[in-house]
């Protein structure tokens, strides 16, 4: 059983280009807004056309516009846990948790009885009877993934589902969902801007941005060689594209930012990378000395530049600092009064050609 | 007056004005009502026969509002073509015709010599002067105050809860009985409670096209005026005080079921 | 007042204010002119004197002012209502029936509408003269017209489409003597492409027909019916009635609109205008009704008012009422 998505949708002057294909598991879907995250929910709940390309389901094809085929979202086995929850105003918890399957034809006795069952194993048993507008956040979060998953659908979306909870409900909700995730034999996916809610709830990482799937695969994998600056933040790494080049015994990684001297990559299958092949390359925040001189000594990545912002986290900090390439350090937070680095100083930063990890595009 | 704002002052005299204006009409009416007659004008059989077409009437012409207005506010909200907005002026105008006029306009369809005459006369239909020429005389001029409040309703309605329930595999009914139906209801009961209202109140088309006989065409309204004209003013006063009194029963009633309070 | 064939007995006196007349034309007049029966019995303790007693509850110990309470105080409130009940009850009390002043020179002339077009042009004869009076013509079927009055809408001269209306306002006390100025005759109107011609009265007995008359108030509907009765065939032509119009240009137009098929208006109706487009048919000469067009000074009306009624006793001016389809009128006891 797998979703298997090549498609391009065109709306107004925003272009999707998603191709992806994701197996039976939970699988979260990151990106910064605007990168197309709720289009895609809408392409794969049938609420949306693609201009081209095709998406299939367990095999059987949703969407195929060159043949004019598009299975309308009633006939599609997609639950949909949408972001603002969207339950029916007018029915109760319980009615609304039974909808889909009233929908089917259940009857009403069967249909409520089902849904209650599985509004008590979410722990909404005291509120049953009641509308939308009197349950909070955390309630009207559960019903809405109650409702989302009884017709046991094949394809199961969740977009945002924590965004609209405050601190304490949303990990409680998040417990849920993880159970829900665990014994869910589809294909699910997370539609989120939280990377600790990808990470915790799922076991592979989609990551959408501007429009384009950048990022397949694990997270771990994904967060050792992020391939776009977005990814790179969400690992909390230090990214710069450049070329590789030779000078001497040296071996630089150089682009319009300027040159940084790198250890010889080497490719996966053992061979040296070539001249001027294009690579990436990312240096781990605490892998950057900060002093307020100019330090000499031996052959080492020496950028002065600016220190933009400091931020404190607990005992630890980390610094924007304009230097080219930009980067953001992560010094104990007595290195920060002991050198007494402020906003608007000007520092050195060093970086060990060691401490740079380079890697083909 | 002591206390309070200025705003607070200036709105409640006027608001005070506006109330006047409301209240003390009908505080009149009580006032030079013969109520010592109530009991025995009030069952004769044309004062009866009059609140019963009257009731008739415009519940007729509710139901009609709703059944043909609703589908054109629904087409008005979420048609996507161009002359949209001229077809919505249409839908203003009876609300602008001085009622008689729109009486006269009436026969010009619906008449014997109408356009609409010698199709009417086929089928064995005969709409002027007659209880059902009532009906579509107050539903012409009641409509569109349904379908404009049905039309506000649906443009303002989310649908993204359809969106939501056709993920969960309803049929376009289900959706419309279950989704949308509820989330419109304060609206379209608004639009209908204003109907019923200015249906039971009509009177220059009705006496134009439906004409005045008592048992089958003579509204309260007609009623009241040939009664003022004879000089029963009390008379007149206390019907009107009559339908006053159950239009407003009829109302609370229906805006209580209405919203459950 | 002609009493002989009026065909409903004659309206009981004017009750104002609902309430039936205790005695004569006397307590009418009396309710009439404003001791209101009904009138609440604080107003007419200040009737005269409704501004002072405001001011007396102003004098009255006010309430404490709440701290902080809402921004109106329920007191104000209240005073500020019960200020313009009172102001509403001064005025209930303080109607008075009497007209405004007009100028000398303007009659207010209310008109049956049977009779517009006749005095319109009499009036504007009468307005060459070289006082130039102008006359302000207001018409509408006689019992609107009367019902006006009797709310004390302002007129000089009312000219009415039979007695029952004219009797209204003398029991009110409101008019002088009346004097007939014409007389009328009934015609049957019928559309004129209707498939099976009506050739005489019995004939709108016919199922099926569409018949309009005045109402049973109005003068001309009360005539028709007489005149149906007469024949005997009043009932015959009410199963085919199916509308009672308030006036008689209602009757004549529905059926120059060709959506009823006949009805019963004034000969004098059929002008040149109308003439050709409907088909008239005549009633039998002895089941006419006795019509007389009553004309009544108003009490207090302008001397100009008076010599326009006198105009239009003139020989001249009967002669342009004859050739407008009138009769003379019979001649009657007046009241």
């Amino acid at each position: 059983m797998s979703l298997q998505v090549d498609v391009r949708l065109s709306v107004g002057s925003f272009r999707l280009e998603a191709a992806f294909e994701v197996p039976a598991v939970a699988a979260a879907v990151l990106g910064p807004n605007g990168a197309g995250k709720s289009t895609l929910v809408a392409l794969l709940a049938g609420l949306a056309l693609p201009s081209e390309g095709t998406v299939r389901l367990k095999g059987e094809l949703l969407d195929d516009p060159s043949s004019g085929l598009h299975v309308p979202a009633r006939k599609r086995s997609v639950g949909v846990m949408f972001q603002d929850h969207l339950l029916f105003p007018a029915l109760s918890a319980r009615d609304n948790a039974a909808f889909g399957l009233r929908a089917d034809g259940t009857s009403a006795r069967e249909a409520r009885a089902k849904a209650e069952e599985l509004l008590r194993r979410f722990g909404l048993g005291h509120c049953l009877d009641r509308k939308p507008r009197d349950l909070s956040g955390g309630e009207s979060a559960r019903v809405a993934l109650a409702r989302a998953i009884i017709r046991k659908p094949d394809l199961l979306l969740l977009d945002e589902p924590l965004a609209a909870l405050d601190v304490e409900s949303r990990a409680s909700a998040r417990r849920l969902i993880a159970e829900v995730l665990s014994d869910f034999g589809g294909v699910a996916l997370l539609v989120t801007h939280e990377p600790v809610e990808a990470l915790s709830l799922c076991d592979r990482m989609l990551i959408l941005e501007e429009g384009r799937v950048t990022h397949e695969g694990p997270p771990d994998a994904i967060r050792r060689r992020p391939r776009s600056r977005y990814a790179a933040s969400l690992a909390g790494l230090n990214l710069v594209k450049g070329r590789v080049a030779r000078l001497g015994d040296r071996c630089l990684v150089e682009g319009a930012w300027g040159r940084l001297i790198v250890a010889d990559p080497v490719s996966p299958d053992g061979s040296p990378v070539a001249d001027g092949a294009p690579v990436l390359a990312t240096i781990h925040p605490r892998g950057i000395a900060l002093s307020l001189d100019r330090p000499d000594g031996s052959p080492r990545n020496v950028l002065p530049g600016v220190v933009l912002s400091v931020d404190l986290y607990g005992d630890r900090a980390r610094l924007d600092l304009g230097t080219s390439p930009p980067l953001t350090v992560e010094i104990a937070g007595e290195t920060l009064t002991s050198l007494g680095l402020r906003e608007g100083m000007n520092v050195w930063a060093t970086v060990k050609a060691t401490e740079i990890e380079v890697y083909g595009v | 007056m002591n206390g309070g704002t200025s705003f607070g002052r200036i709105f409640s005299v006027l608001g005070l004005v506006m109330l006047a204006l409301l209240v003390l009409p009908v505080l009149g009416l009580a006032l030079r009502a013969p109520w010592t007659s109530l009991a025995h004008d009030i069952v004769e059989p044309s004062v009866l026969r009059a609140l019963g077409l009257s009731l008739a009437v415009s519940s007729g012409a509710a139901a009609f509002a709703c059944l043909f207005g609703f589908p054109l506010a629904w087409i008005l909200a979420r048609g996507r073509f161009r002359g949209r907005h001229l077809l919505r002026a249409f839908v203003l105008l009876p609300m602008v015709f001085p009622p008689v006029v729109g009486g006269v306009a009436l026969f010009t369809v619906f008449g014997r010599r109408g356009i609409l005459g010698p199709v009417l006369e086929g089928l064995g239909i005969d709409l002027a002067f007659t209880p059902a020429g009532a009906v579509l005389a107050a539903a012409f001029i009641a409509s569109p105050f349904f379908i404009l409040s049905a039309e506000a309703g649906l443009a303002s309605a989310d649908r993204r809860l359809e969106g939501a329930a056709s993920t969960l595999g309803a049929s376009e009914g289900m959706i419309f009985r279950k989704v949308t139906l509820p989330a419109l209801w304060p609206s379209l009961s608004a639009g209908l409670a204003l109907t019923w209202a200015r249906a039971l109140g009509e009177f220059g088309a009705t006496i134009m096209f439906a004409g005045n006989l008592p048992g089958r065409t003579q509204t309260v309204p007609l009623a009241v005026y040939e009664m003022f004209q004879e000089g029963d003013d009390g008379g007149a006063i206390l019907l009107s005080l009559v339908l006053l009194i159950v239009s407003l029963a009829v109302l609370l009633g229906f805006r209580r079921r209405a919203f459950g309070r | 007042m002609d009493l002989l064939f009026c065909a409903n007995p004659p309206q009981p006196f004017y009750h104002p204010a609902g309430h039936p007349a205790k005695g004569g034309p006397k307590d009418a007049l009396d309710a009439w002119k404003g001791v209101n029966p009904i009138a609440p019995a604080g107003a007419r303790r200040s009737f005269g004197t409704g501004l002072d007693s405001v001011s007396d509850r102003s004098r009255r110990p006010r309430r404490p002012a709440r701290r902080g309470g809402s921004d109106i105080s329920r007191a104000s409130a209240v005073r500020g209502l019960a200020l313009l009940l009172s102001g509403f009850a001064v005025c209930a009390c303080g109607v008075d029936g009497g007209r405004a002043e007009g100028s000398r020179n303007e009659i207010d002339l209310f008109c049956a509408s049977s009779l517009r077009e006749a005095l319109q042009d009499a009036a504007g004869r009468f307005a060459e003269r070289p006082e130039g009076p102008s006359v302000r013509l207001q018409s509408a079927g006689s019992q609107v017209l009367v019902t006006q009055i009797l709310e004390g809408a302002p007129a000089d001269l009312l000219v009415t489409a039979d007695s029952v209306q004219m009797a209204r306002v003398v029991d009110a006390g409101l008019v002088e003597r009346p004097v007939p100025i014409a007389g009328g005759s009934l015609v049957i109107v019928v559309r004129l492409d209707l498939e099976e011609p009506i050739t005489s009265a019995e004939d709108l007995t016919r199922s099926g027909l569409r018949i309009i008359l005045g109402g049973p108030s109005v003068p001309v509907g009360r005539y028709a019916r007489e005149s149906l009765r007469r024949l005997g065939l009043l009932e015959g032509v009410e199963a085919n009635v199916v509308s009672n119009e308030m006036n008689v240009h209602l009757v004549l137009g529905k059926i120059l609109l060709g959506e009823a098929d006949a009805g019963i208006v004034y000969r004098s109706d059929l002008t040149a205008h109308v003439a050709g487009r409907v088909h008239p048919v005549d009633f039998p000469e002895d089941a006419q009704p006795s019509i007389t067009y009553w004309a009544a000074l108003l009490k207090g009306a302008a001397p100009a008012a008076e010599a326009f009624l006198t105009h239009l006793r003139t020989p001249e001016e009967k002669a342009h009422l004859m050739a407008r389809g009138f009769r003379p009128p019979r001649r009657a006891e007046t009241r």
